[in-house]
Formats: structure tokens, sequence, C-alpha cells
């Protein structure tokens, strides 16, 4: 009978695997430096309208019989243009952009949106439609464009929010340490808090970094990201620490913290590697489907969820384990000293 | 652990595969001409703006007026009267006194995104309160100043006072017969005008209207001299029902509010992308679904096909959740988020069946017989799924109590912490909560009791005796 034997070696390593952790967390600041990050007009204030429109001269003259003439050239927008017409019409400054539009109705013709960005973080009434149609006519009157969505925050509730937002991440924490805390006293309860605390901090390091890197906003989904990775990155780390204490009862107070630890994470690797994997596979699901059909809302959520799951699985191996297993070391090593020298 | 007999498996299975079936295509029962639903489908689920499209937007008054409770109410039923008028009764209306803000979402009816400057402006127009000396079947036309109004048939009504002479309606009981009656309280000048109008029409009807809709029509049973007035219903025993009462005088009260609403956030989605990305989304959650059970059976063999059963159970469990299932309760909006923390519920869903595999897997592989192993697998895994679901409850909580809205319990229990900030409703936020939370409470009833009971069973046929069936190695 042939049985399997895992057993990698997790901790005589594991300043290495911080080292890994540090290095991209340096790479993830420069990249902040670099690009910087970018909130989310739900948190600073401001506003924005959408308006989707069609370029394609023959298929404006294909369904519009009064239109048959136009060419191609009256329906390109001119950017700074239309920025500067726009901007004089509405008296505050505007950015104009032009994306491609998912076409999804066979009936509805428009292929682009322009997508009109107020400066500054005032709100705005949202009469602009009528002022920015307007305007927009006057330049093209070729083409129509139809409001495809708007928003305007007020500056003062944006930034409350986002307070509120970064109370709530806080308050998560919190709790999650007290429970991790109280649950495992037999294992030193705070030490191993706290090392999943700085897990967990690593996690949210990473999905921030991934907003960053692929330019997202910092908006509420970044909220809803960070939290379910943390949910997720503790989970792995506490089912170690189940095993930890299990093993604990099993092989009596004297037998080694490394070995212990190396053990229980042998024995659980299996599940965190595979929990994880799941969970991987489902955001990655989605990932690839919302790219295809270029789903902005869910994009942005399922890649940082993607890296997140993953930092969280790697975090949950080679990070708060090592932390606590180092710091209980320390402590141990204390109480040992501190004996021998009563001994004297 | 107790023996579990061979056909529990068929009957969890059985219930498993019926409970799906009936949240995804639901039961409808017919009445003559009248469609019931019995029990709501995946197509009964309402949807959120994001999908459906709509507009969110938040009021407050003017100025920074601070508006009491009483008036933020009688704000909020201006709203929904006009949202009913409008025929839009899928509306959510949220209140929140502490920062004097009224948060409504609506989603569209077809294609009217074209106005939506129109349609915020009409809903946050002032009242307008009209008492109408007589009874007019419509009101057609106004007059500027307020001297009468015309119905469509061209006769004119002279208007006895407007919203501004009322100083505050209120519900009262009198007290020797039991019966609820409104009392009026009008300003010093409403008072006199009152007095006057009321002398002028005993026996007649005073009908009250607001934005030209009527909303009372009393009969004047004396001239009201001292500006108390009080209306009353007596062709109902006892009065107006309670909620008749304060639905009438949140009106009043709302035609005579001291302040202007003002829009101070909004968010309005196109309808058409919204639609397109549902079925993108479920597209999405299949395919979730069916590469994780390839993978469950694949690595797991016996006990990963139970994953699958229990699953498919939490899968269907979680929309149950969201669409109420029973045509009468209450249901839960779901947005893309939503949908997304189901598939992502789906990806953790397995994490139950994993541990306890894993640790089956284990016992089996040490060489205990395998009922052994199964028991021990069963009873050492709870642990740790319980404490690492706790987390996941812990994030979910959160997320519905900072996102949702502040009536809602969770809103309220963590109140003590985020008590200095402002409700921000953000409906697709706190769909995603709801659904976390949902799906770590199937995981507990479906990847631990009913698994459970399946594996435990299935364990008795003869032929799924085979350690290789559980990861371990048969023995020659």
């Amino acid at each position: 009978m042939k049985i399997k034997n895992k057993n990698i070696d997790f901790l005589s390593n594991s300043k290495k695997y911080w080292l890994i952790s540090l290095c991209i967390i340096v790479v993830g600041i420069l990249c902040n430096v670099i690009f910087g990050a970018e909130l989310d007009i739900k948190f600073t204030g401001g506003a924005m309208f959408k308006y989707s429109y069609c370029d394609d001269a023959e298929l404006i003259a294909a369904t519009n019989v009064s239109a048959t003439d136009i060419t191609d050239e009256d329906t390109q927008i001119d950017y700074s243009a239309a920025q500067v017409a726009l901007s004089t019409a509405l008296g505050r400054d505007v950015t104009c952009d032009i994306n491609t539009r998912l076409n999804v109705d066979a009936e509805d013709i428009d292929n682009k949106m322009l997508v009109i960005s107020f400066s500054g973080n005032e709100a705005v009434d949202e009469s602009a439609d009528t002022v920015i149609r307007e305007s927009l006519a006057e330049q093209y009157p070729a083409l129509t464009f139809t409001l495809r969505g708007s928003n305007s925050v007020d500056p003062v509730m944006g930034r409350e929010f986002f307070l509120k937002c970064m109370v709530a991440v806080i308050l998560a924490g919190a709790f999650m340490i007290l429970y991790v805390a109280l649950r495992f006293k037999k294992i030193g309860g705070w030490t191993a808090g706290v090392s999943g605390i700085v897990a967990i901090v690593h996690d949210c390091l990473i999905v921030y970094f991934t907003f960053v890197v692929c330019g997202f906003p910092i908006d509420d989904n970044f909220i809803a990201v960070v939290l379910a990775v943390i949910g997720y990155s503790l989970n792995s780390t506490i089912v170690i620490f189940d095993r930890i204490r299990e093993n604990r009862k099993l092989f009596g107070p004297k037998a080694s913290i490394t070995e212990i630890t190396n053990r229980s994470m042998n024995e659980t690797l299996g599940r965190t590697i595979n929990t994880n994997l799941c969970v991987f596979l489902a955001v990655a699901t989605v990932a690839v489907i919302s790219i295809i059909f270029s789903l902005d809302s869910i994009i942005t959520f399922a890649i940082p969820m993607m890296f997140g799951t993953v930092s969280g699985c790697y975090s949950s191996l080679f990070i708060s384990n090592s932390i606590w297993v180092a710091w209980q070391e320390k402590i141990n090593a204390k109480k040992l000293a501190a004996a021998k020298g009563g001994k004297k | 652990m107790k023996r579990v007999g061979k056909p529990w498996f068929f009957v969890v299975a059985v219930i498993i595969i019926v409970l799906s079936y009936l949240t995804f295509f639901g039961v409808y029962g017919s009445y003559g001409d009248m469609e019931t639903t019995i029990i709501r489908g995946v197509k009964d689920i309402r949807w959120g703006t994001d999908i459906q499209g709509g507009v969110t937007v938040t009021f407050g008054p003017l100025d920074e007026y601070d508006a009491s409770e009483t008036e933020l109410n009688a704000a909020s039923t201006i709203l929904e009267t006009r949202l009913i008028n409008d025929n839009v009764t899928d509306y959510e209306l949220y209140v929140d006194s502490d920062s004097d803000r009224i948060i409504v979402s609506f989603p569209w009816k077809d294609n009217q995104q074209q106005d939506v400057a129109a349609t915020i402006d009409e809903l946050s127009a002032t009242a307008v309160l009209l008492f109408v000396e007589g009874a007019p079947s419509d009101i057609a036309y106004v007059d500027p100043d307020y001297t009468y109004v015309m119905d469509s048939s061209g006769t004119s009504y002279p208007i006895g006072i407007q919203g501004k002479h009322i100083e505050s309606a209120a519900v009262q009981t009198i007290q020797d017969t039991g019966e609820r009656v409104i009392e009026l309280n009008f300003t010093d000048e409403g008072a006199d005008l009152f007095a006057e109008v009321t002398s002028g029409c005993i026996g007649n009807y005073l009908s009250i209207w607001m934005d030209n809709v009527m909303i009372s029509c009393p009969v004047v049973n004396e001239a009201i001299l001292n500006g108390e007035a009080m209306i009353s219903n007596s062709q109902q025993a006892g009065g107006f029902t309670a909620e008749e009462a304060y639905d009438l005088t949140n009106k009043i009260n709302g035609g005579a509010l001291p302040f202007t609403l003002e829009t101070k956030d909004y968010d309005i989605v196109d309808p058409e992308l919204g639609d397109d990305s549902l079925k993108i989304m479920m597209i999405a959650g299949i395919i979730a679904f069916v590469i994780i059970c390839i993978f469950m059976i694949v690595y797991y063999r016996l006990p990963g096909v139970v994953a699958c059963i229990a699953l498919l159970g939490q899968a269907a469990g979680s929309l149950a959740a969201v669409s109420g299932f029973f045509g009468g309760l209450s249901s839960f909006t779901l947005t893309l988020p939503g949908i997304a923390g189901i598939i992502l519920s789906v990806g953790m869903g397995v994490d139950a069946n994993i541990i306890t595999n894993e640790r089956i897997k284990e016992e089996v592989l040490k060489g205990k017989t395998l009922d052994g192993a199964i028991d021990s697998g069963n009873e050492n895994s709870f642990s740790s799924i319980f404490d690492g679901n706790i987390t996941v409850i812990i994030v979910s909580i959160i997320l519905m109590g900072v996102f949702g809205p502040p009536d809602s319990f969770w809103s309220k229990m963590l109140t003590p912490f985020l008590f200095m900030f402002p409700t921000a409703t953000t409906g697709a936020i706190y769909s995603f909560g709801y659904t976390l939370l949902v799906g770590v409470i199937f995981n507990f009833v479906m990847g631990v009791t009913a698994s459970r009971l399946m594996l435990k069973s299935l364990s008795n046929f003869k032929i799924f005796r085979k350690r290789w069936l559980y990861g371990g190695v048969d023995e020659k």
C-alpha cells in the first residue's frame, strides 16, 4: 500500500516568502506613485453624463430618410472642439471621452459612447442634460444622442460615504481579530489574531494595487472586494489554526511549535488549495465573461477579486502562520530564559 | 454517529432537485383569467436598477434646512404618492432622519429615460395642496393666482385655502367614541381665511387636492372660526383606519412643508445595457457551476458527486432566499454584485465538502475502515467549517449594515459604530452582502447536513464501498 506523503517545509524559508510579498508591495507602492490612484466620483463628488450615438454615416442614412446625404465627415466628433463648446455652454470645464459601445440590440445602431465628465467635485443639476444635448445638436446636427446614464454626487456626501466605507473595513478587521483571539485562546489568541491581521492587510494592499495597476477608480466595488477577500483569506488562516489547535491537543504542549504548525499546514494543504481554487475558478469565469462582453461594473469587481483570492491563499500559507510561529517562539524563548534565570 | 438508512440519499437528492426546479422555474396557478404566483421562479426576481435600468436619487431639503422627522415623513409620502400616480410601484424609498436625506430608487418604465430631468423635477417639485369649494370630478386647470380651478368640462370652482395656510395636520382619537380623526391647525392668515370659507359653504363639499389628485372630500358641517378643524370619516364605524389617517395626514403635511426638496445625488442607468448584463451573468454562473462540479468529481470521486448535488441545492437556496420563494413572502432586490455574490458562494460553497472530504480521504489513507473514516471525517471537520465561515458572516453583516437601508436590522445593529455617518444606501452592494450571508447559511445546510446524510446513506450500498471512491487505494 502506498501512501502519498506530502511534507512541504513551509516555515524554514519564511523570510524568503516575506521578502517576496515585500517586493510586490514595494512595486505596488511605486506604481501608486507613478500612476496614482483615482477615487471614483462616488467618493470625491462630481458628475458624469454618458450618451450613445452612431458614427457610421451609412447606417444613419439607412435608418433615417431625412439624413441620406450625410458623410463620414459629419459624424466624426472632434474631442477638443466639442470640449470647448460644451464647457462654454455649461459654464464649467468638462472633458470628453469616446468609447466603443457594445452593440446589444439589432435595432439599436449606436456604436459609440460619448462620456462627458465635469471637472471639479461639485455636483451638477440633472438639467445639464438639456444644455449638453442642445450644444451637441448644434455642433453635430447629423448625429442623434441618447442619454445612457448619468450620475452626480455631492462632494460632502461623497467624503462621508468614503469615511463610512473605511470605518466598515476597520470594523470588519477588528471583529475578526477579536473572534480569532477569543476562539484560539489556547494557542495564544492575540498573537494568532494579530498575525491573521498582518495577512489580511497584505491582501488589502494587493487588491488596492490591482485597482491602481489596472487603472480602475476606487469605488464601492473596491470596498466589497476588500471585505470579501479578507473574509476568505482569514477563513483559510483559521482552518489552519484550527488544525494546529487540534494537533496541539494530540501531541501535547511539549511538541515544537514549528513542527506542529508545519504538520498542520501540510494536513490542510489540500483544503487550502482546493477551496481557493474553486473560488478562483468561479471568479475567473466571471472575469473572463465580463471582459468578453465588456461589463465594466463587473470587470472592476472580478479582476481584483481574482488577485485577491490568490493573495489570500498565499498569505494564509506563507505569511500569517510563519509570523505566528516566529512570534510564539520568541515568547517561548523569553519564558525559557526567564525560567532559567529564576533557577539561578 | 448514527447509521443512516439507504433511502436517505434518494430522499435528500430528490428534495434538492425538486427545490432547485421550483426556484428556477416557479409554480403558477391560474384562476379563471387571473394568474397567480404560488412559488416565485427566477423570472419573478426583482432586479436592481443596475440590471433593469433606472434611477436612484437622493433628495434633501434646500439650503441645508434642518427638517424634523415628521416633515421628512410627509415629504416621503408625497414622493410615494407621485411614484404611484406615475404607475411606478416597485420603487424603494428610504428616509434617513439623521442626515435629512430621502433616497428613492425605481426602475424605468418602457423607455422613458429620455426625460430624466423632467422625471426627477416632477418628483421633487413642491406639492400643491388645495382645498377647493365643491367637488369637481377632476382638475384640468389651476389659476396661477390660486383663486379658482377648472375641471375638464370648463366649470370653475373657487379655491378655499392652500397648503401654505396650514400649520400642521395630526391624527387624533376622540376619547369618548374612539373614532380616529385628522386635526388641522392653521396659520393666523389661514385661520381667518378658513373661517370665511367654511361660513360660506356649510353643508357643501370642501374637497382636498394634492398635485391635482383628490385625496379627500369632506363636507363642511359648521363654520370653523377658531382655526382648528377636524376631518372625520362618518362612512366608517370608528372613523378612519390608522393607515388611512396617517396617509392623509402625511399628504396634507407634505403640502404644507416649509422647505423645498433638492436633488443631492443621482445615478441613472440605461436599461438595455442592464438587461444584457443579466444574461451574461447567468451564463457566467452556469459555467462556473459546471467547472466546479467537474473539478469536485474528478478530485474527490464519490464525495465529489455528493458535493455537486449539495452545491445545486445551495445555488437554488440562495436564489430562493432572494426571490422570496413563496408568492406571499417578501423578496430581495438582486443586483449585479448580488449575482457575483451568488457565484462567489458557489465557489466557496464546496468549502464545507472539501474540508470534510479531505478529512475522510486522510482517514481512509491512514487505513481506517470506511465507516470509521466517514464518521471521524464528519466529526473532526465541523469546528474548522464553523470557525472559517464566521469570518464570511462578519463580512456580510458589515456589508449589509453599511450599505443597507437605514431601517434594516443590520443597519440598526451597527448604529453604535457608524452613528456619525449618514445613510449611504448602495443597493448593489447591499445585495452582495445578502447573497454572501445566505450562501454561508446554505453552506451549512447543504454542505454539512445534506451532504453527510447523502454520503452516509450511499456508503451502505455495496457497490459504493470501494475505498478508491473515497480517495483511498483499494486493497487487493
